[in-house]
Order: C-alpha cells, then structure tokens, then sequence
C-alpha cells in the first residue's frame, strides 16, 4: 500500500484518542450509553481539530455490534466497515461539491428506506456551510423530524455562515483549538509508533506552531520527517516551517531596546538574506513582545505563551523592558504588519518599523530627562566643566595657543581671510587617533545636529551650514567649512558658536568632542601632509615590506575607512 | 531543470521531495508556495517526471523517455494539469468537477496519477471547498500538487490539508551577481532587482529604455527637490508627468524614489552593500549631512502613502504633486 500521510494513518478511531475535546466526547458518551442520543448533530470547529474524525467514531459506535457502549469496539464487521468506508448506510457528503437543491432532495428521497447493513443510516455532512440556501431550505424538514433509523452529522468551521433554522434543529458541539500540550503527547506518541527519533524540544515547537490543528501539526511532522537525515531536531523544524530561531529573535529584541537601528537592520537583513520571510519574521517578533507582556503580568500563565519554554535570558528580559513600551511596541509593530501585507515592499517596511521603534525611544528617553528638569542645568554644568577640562588638560601649546589665536585674529580682521591660523597641532593630533567609525557615527548624526542648531540659533545653523565633519576622533572632529568665510567666523567663536556646537554634538551623539573648525582647501592640504608624513614614518618602520596598495590610498583608508573614500584617478 | 539545480536553489524544498521519493514516503498533497521565478512550475514538472520515468537517474527523469516526453508536452493521460482557462480570472467549480470525476478511475497506464493546479489562489471559493474532501483522502496513488504565489489567499482547511513546501526568493544580491554576469549596465541593474525582486522581469526591465530614463528622470527631480519646492513641482509638470504618463509607471516612479531614501537610511545605519544607486554615492553622502535617518522614515512612509493612493486609483500627477509637497516639507 502506498504512504499515507501521517494525519490520516493516525486518525482516531475512538472517543479516547479524540485529542483536547473532552468535553464532546463525554457527552456524546453519556448519550450513547443512555442510548438518547439526538437525531442531529452539528460539529463546528477551527480546521484539525477533530470535527470529521468525531464524526465517524460517532457513527461506528452507534452502529458498532456492541451497542450500546461508550467507544466502538473497532473489531466487529460493522466497525471495520465503516472505517473502510464499504458500508452504504454510513454516507459521507461532500456539501461542497453536492451543493444544490437536487443533491438534497436526493438524500430527503432516500432517507426514508430503512437502512441495509447496520442499524442506523448516518449522513455526514461536511463543509456544510457550502450548501446553498435553496439546499438549506430543502433540508430543513428531514433535519427536524427524520426518520426513526436516520441520524444526520453535520460539520463545518463557519458557523456562521449556517442558517439558525439549521441550528436550531441540531446539538451544536463547539470543537476547541487543541492545546499545545496534548498535540505534543500525541506527536511524542507518533514518533514512538513510526519509530522516528525526535527531541522534544522540536516537537514542542510543532505543537506550538500549529496553532490548535492537529492535523497542521502532523503534516509539519510528516514534512519534517522527510527533511531530517536521523533525528528531527529544533533546526529541521525551522528550517521547514521557515521559522526563525527564538535566539535571534531576542538578540533582535536586546538590540531593539539598546536602541541600536543599525545593528538591528544589520540582523534583519542577514536573516531575510537567509530567505526568511519578513511577514513571519514581523509575526514573531510580535508574538516576543506578547510573551514578554503576557509574562510580566501573569508569570504563572506559562502555558499560554508562544514559546516552548520559559528561560533565563526570556526573564531578564522580561524584567528589563517596560510594560508601556511593550504595549506601544506591539502596536506599532501590528499597524506595520498590517501594512506589509498590502505592499510588494514588506522587507522596506519592516526595516522602517524597526528604525522608527528605535528613533522613538529615544526621543523619549530624552524627554523623560527634560521632565526631571535638570536636564538645563545638567548641560550648563557640563560645558562648564568641559571648559575646566580643556583648559587643564590640554598641554600646554593648546593654552598658550588660544590667547594667540585670539590676539591674531583681531590683528588680522581688516586682512580678510588669508592669514587664518589653524590649530595643526590640534588637528594632527585628532588625525593621529581619527577612526572610521567614528567619523561614520558623527556624520550619520549631522543631520540632527544641524536640526539641533537651527532651532537654538538661526544664525549659527547658517555659518555651519555650507561644512561638514571631515575627520573624528574620540576627542575630537574637524570640521571642514566651503568658504574660508565662513570658517572664520565660526574660529572668531562668536556668541560662543563652539560651545553650542559641541554641546549640541554631546547631547546627540552622548560623547563629548571638541570642533576644530578648518578652510576645504586647507584641509586637503593638511591631509595630504599628513598621510605622505605618516607614509615616511611607516616607510621607515617597515622597510622591507612589499607595498602593494599606493600608500597615500592605503594612509587615507587608514584614516577614513575604505566605504568613505572614493579612488578617483 | 534536475536535482542537482533544485538544491542549490531550494535547499529546504529539495531535501524534502527527495528524500520522500527515495524512501516511498510521498505524502498525497503538497503545496508549492513562493513568489513567481523561483521555479514552482520546474519543480512540479521535476517531481512528475521522476515519478514516471522509465529510467530516472539519480540527477533527475532521463528526459527522453516516452513518458517524459509526454508528461512535458502535456499530453500524459495520467498527468492533469489544471490551471485557469484562457482568458478567465479564476478556476471555476466546474474544473476541479472534472478532475475529481478523471480521479474516480485509476491510473490509465500506472498505479499512479498526479493532478497539478496551477494558481491555486484563483480557485473560486466553490472550487476550494470542493477540493477539500477530495485532498483529504483521495485514493491511494494519487498526488496532488497545488503551486501558488498567495498562500494567504487560500483557504486554512485548504492548507492544513497540504504539505507546504515554501520556495524562498532568490535573494536581491544573488540576481544582480546574475544580472552583472549578462553585462546589463550597472547603474540600473540594481533598482530593477530591488522593484522587482525578479530575474527575469528586472532584465526586462533593464533593456527597457524607458526605465533608464525614468531613473534619471527620478533623480533629476530628487536633485530639485533638494534645492527648492518650486523647481521641482516646475519639474513633475514639464518633464516628470509626460514620461510617466500611466499609474503603472507612475508606481515604478515612487518606487525608484522609495529606494533613494532608504539608500539615505541605509547610509545613516552603514549598510553599504545594501545602497541601490552605488553611482550617486557623492550626492547620497552629501544629502545625509542635512537629512537624519528619522527624515528619511518619513519621506518613505509619505511615498508609501502616495502608493496607497495610486493603488486606490488616484489620478498620478495629483498623487506626486501632492507628495513632492509633503517630501518639501520634511525638510
């Protein structure tokens, strides 16, 4: 006999095995013993769990050459009959495809024969919702008053799509999604029978995944059997299902709340490059944030979270993130996912999501702070003691430096711009420790800067305006400005235009560096002598070694990074 | 197409099949599920093929075996292919009648008949549920392959019924590597990969001239709207509306402005390999320094938005005049 899919070999046969609808099978049970059983039955129910099988069990025991009993014995002719579905008086519909009135009709005709092998006729209606309303309407009579030997099983999962007449002509028995945990002891129970080897770990995420349907639960079993080489692992079950790994969603989650968007998109990317797909990446990450809610305020309602198991790691978190931001969490991440439904851009949108959570949160973090009201005074402080520090700490050229500065600048006011003096000293040593990172930090956060600027001084936003960083250290960035004009005014250190400059980077970037304002061309120059310098020094260090890259590109890499430079010849 | 291909496309899917036919294990219904272009169709035949050859190999069907021959032309009688009739948007009740009728008998020439439908999705919903009982347990023999594109279009009970075999997209590097190998010109191999996420549509799209005209064209207008509102709304009516003068290309429009903010985003999160126009580098690293990673959200969700509105039918020129305006004011 060729393979039967799993959910077909392992149907149940009896109440018994009817997994996570006790309360069905007891009262059918009790019916069938009591021998009161109704006419007319009507199982609803979500798709799997067990409308149909029920059904048949029902059928057999009635008819079952025990009866009355509880359970069909499974063994006698008329049990073995029906489940190889030989016997014509257990008569299986299709309603979806016998839709019409005629179909009805043909049943309502032939009801009234007594029935030829077993005692009772028994109609199976499935898909019942299917049939239309002229088919309701024609069943109507025979369902409220059938024949003594008829009994009629209707099943379907849209009850509401059946006409009340319908209903109230029938026992109505609502068939429950299944909990996870008896879809497991039922998978563990197919895996000892097929002789299969399986963690349980792995099973647990089937049941998990399968939402209350046995029989989704089984395919993904049967599916994952198939893919496995020996035993089914967590990772089979994965990769088959196209789930993520609960772990890389918590380090997404971990990055989410570190506020850290570029990381985060960096993930996200990776897995979707993986061929993940972002509407379930989206659906897991919210189903996190719920577990995380659901733990938070009800940590003994494990059973009723998404994943297998409770860990450590899930409590930390769970402690960590804030009942508020979870609940604004999960909102906005649904209104996107919602939206990437709709689109042909849902990785787009997935990765806007992410960095608008971490944007937000971000923004109110700093408005907390403002709420405490010392954030003014904390900033004063702060560019007080940075003034203490720089005068104390920088060495010595750097203090005698800005007396001179100063001197030479009102010397050199009527002489326009040619004898703009630049603090070398400062920038070589801003270069010396200049890294690309950075450097690629500050510039991502220039835009808010400027923004910052702007709504501070007017003015100020437009002398920086026509600038941009050049070069960064951990200490300090040089800036460079368009027009030595420019450049000028913001050295002369009018209305302080450093101090909020620097303040303003230390409130954006949370470090705090100090500005070296520079002229574009003298910047180039300075560089330039700064990488041929650093070229002879590192000539001098390695000297046998073999240079393959032009030194000054290799310097200016070193510098800057590879991403920023382009090689122009 | 062969074994060896499936699997170094669609690991997960080949590991799955093969291993089922190997060890006789094939379930009775799968269905094939994944975006278009990443050989569903291929692999049903694939499958088929194997099933019926005379002498399969362990690579894949021989090919050139009468059973081969007539299960690629189509003509295989135990081999059905259903699919929605000409012109017709869906597959009606009446064909899925037919098949379970042809299913009622056995195998003309072998134990075996197979059964393929093709654009499960456009099933009416009389057709799906007629399909229900019949998937669930049809007689022993029988295969059925359903192929979709939407998944969530069809029916739960449909679905749970099926084993889900999921095709995962080439990814967008994958087909632009592919596409560099063609020698396609650069500067427009990358946003026909991203607007398309397809093979062969983004080669289309490539040798399309329109559409080099269009990236310029986008550009052009990008570059304005950095400078001021009015030179750019200026721009959408002299040049912009001409060109893109219907809602389909008028979406490929908002699309190639969607992908240089996120370029702007990308640059502000550091993913460079993810930038879509590597030939605007200089103006991307310009317009970073006056646009934050919060403006650039921003400016797509208003794209997004002006999506929306042409999906709803708005008239184009109004949908981009209005956004050009909103984009203005992001600033």
């Amino acid at each position: 006999m060729a393979y039967q899919a799993l959910y077909r070999v392992y149907r149940p046969q009896t109440f018994h095995d009817l997994a996570g609808q006790q309360h069905i099978a007891q009262t059918l049970q009790n019916a069938l013993t009591k021998q009161q059983f109704s006419h007319a039955y009507l199982f609803t129910g979500p798709r799997g769990t067990g409308k149909t099988s029920a059904a048949k069990i029902f059928a057999k025991a009635i008819n079952c050459e025990q009866a009355p009993t509880s359970e069909p014995c499974n063994e006698c002719a008329a049990c073995r009959g029906i489940t190889a579905g030989s016997i014509a008086d257990v008569i299986e519909i299709d309603a979806a495809s016998n839709n019409g009135v005629d179909e009805i009709r043909d049943i309502r005709d032939k009801v009234k024969y007594a029935p030829s092998e077993v005692r009772y006729k028994v109609y199976i209606i499935d898909e019942v919702h299917m049939l239309s309303t002229g088919a309701f309407n024609a069943l109507l009579k025979t369902l409220e008053e059938p024949p003594e030997h008829a009994v009629f099983i209707l099943a379907t999962t849209e009850p509401q799509k059946i006409p009340l007449t319908i209903i109230s002509r029938c026992q109505q028995f609502d068939f429950r999604r299944i909990p996870s945990s008896e879809i497991f002891q039922r998978l563990r129970f197919v895996v000892q029978d097929q002789h299969l080897e399986a963690e349980d770990e792995a099973l647990q995420l089937i049941a998990k995944a399968s939402e209350g349907g046995m029989r989704d639960a089984l395919s993904v079993l049967d599916q994952t059997a198939a893919y496995s080489e020996a035993a089914i692992t967590i990772q089979d079950v994965l990769d088959v299902t196209g789930m993520v790994a609960d772990q890389m969603i918590r380090e997404l989650i971990e990055l989410l709340t570190e506020n850290n968007a570029a990381a985060a998109v960096g993930k996200i990317g990776a897995l979707l490059d993986q061929g993940k797909d972002p509407l379930r990446l989206m659906e897991q990450m919210i189903y996190y944030y719920r577990d995380l809610l659901l733990y938070q305020t009800s940590p003994q309602l494990e059973e009723l979270l998404s994943r297998p198991r409770v860990d450590d790691a899930f409590r930390k978190q769970a402690d960590t993130i804030a009942l508020g931001t979870i609940f604004q969490v999960i909102n906005q991440l649904n209104r996107a996912f919602l939206d990437m439904k709709r689109t042909n851009h849902p990785r787009i949108l997935l990765e806007m999501a992410i960095v608008h959570l971490c944007e937000q949160s971000e923004v109110q973090a700093t408005n907390i702070e403002a709420g405490a009201g010392s954030n003014e005074l904390a900033k004063r402080v702060d560019a007080l003691e940075r003034q203490v520090k720089l005068m104390s700490s920088t060495p010595q050229p750097g203090v005698t430096q800005q007396p001179v500065q100063q001197e030479t600048k009102r010397a050199r006011a009527p002489r326009r711009n040619s004898g703009l003096r630049i603090p070398t000293a400062h920038i070589n040593r801003v270069l010396e420790d200049a890294t690309k990172e950075d450097l690629i930090e500050l510039r991502s956060a220039w835009a808010k800067v400027m923004a910052k600027i702007r709504s501070e001084n007017v003015a100020a936003h437009a002398w920086m305006l026509e600038s941009q960083p050049v070069a960064s250290s951990a200490q300090g960035f040089v800036q460079a400005f368009k027009y030595d004009f420019h450049c000028q005014m913001v050295m002369e250190n009018k209305n302080n235009l450093l101090g909020l400059v620097q303040s303003i980077v230390q409130d954006v970037t949370h470090k705090q560096k100090v500005m070296y304002p520079i002229p574009e061309d003298a910047w180039k120059k300075l560089k330039k002598a700064y990488i041929e310098r650093s070229k002879s020094n590192q000539d001098e260090d390695s000297d046998g070694e073999k240079k393959e890259e032009d030194p000054m590109i290799a310097e200016a890499k070193k510098l800057v990074g590879p991403d920023l430079l382009d090689i122009k010849d | 197409m062969d074994w060896q291909q499936l699997s170094k496309e669609q690991q997960t899917v080949a590991k799955v099949l093969r291993h089922a036919i190997d060890r006789k294990e094939l379930a009775h219904a799968y269905l094939l599920e994944g975006p278009a272009g990443t050989g569903k169709h291929e692999t049903a035949m694939l499958v088929t093929q194997t099933l019926f050859c005379e002498q399969p190999t362990d690579l894949g069907p021989c090919l050139t075996c009468r059973n081969c021959r007539r299960i690629a032309s189509g003509n295989h009688p135990d081999v059905i292919w259903v699919a929605p009739e000409e012109g017709a948007a869906s597959i009606k009740k009446e064909q899925i009648a037919y098949l379970m009728k042809e299913f009622a008998y056995r195998g003309v020439e072998s134990g075996r008949k197979v059964f393929i439908i093709e654009q499960a999705e456009k099933m009416t919903a009389q057709a799906e549920n007629s399909l229900l009982k019949f998937i669930e347990e049809p007689h022993s023999g029988t295969l059925a392959l359903l192929i979709t594109e939407q998944i969530h279009q069809l029916l739960d009970t449909i679905i749970s019924r099926c084993q889900v075999l999921a095709f995962v997209p080439l990814s967008d590097h994958a087909i632009s590597r592919r596409m560099d190998e063609q020698g396609l010109p650069k500067p427009l191999l990358k946003p026909a990969v991203a607007l398309t996420h397809d093979y062969e549509e983004a080669v289309r799209l490539c040798k399309e001239e329109w559409f080099a005209e269009a990236r310029s064209q986008v550009l052009q207008l990008l570059k304005g709207l950095c400078e001021s509102l009015e030179a750019a709304q200026l721009y959408i009516y002299e040049k912009f509306a001409p060109n893109f003068d219907d809602n389909q290309k008028m979406t490929v429009g908002l699309d190639l402005m969607l992908y240089w903010y996120r370029d702007l985003l990308s640059l502000h999160l550091n993913r460079r390999e993810e930038i879509v126009y590597e030939d605007q580098m200089d103006r991307l690293k310009e317009q970073m320094l006056s646009f934050s990673s919060n403006q650039a959200v921003q400016a797509m969700s208003l794209i997004l938005d002006a999506r929306k509105q042409l999906d709803a039918h708005v008239n184009g020129v109004s949908v981009m005049e209005r956004l050009v305006i909103r984009l203005g004011g992001t600033r």
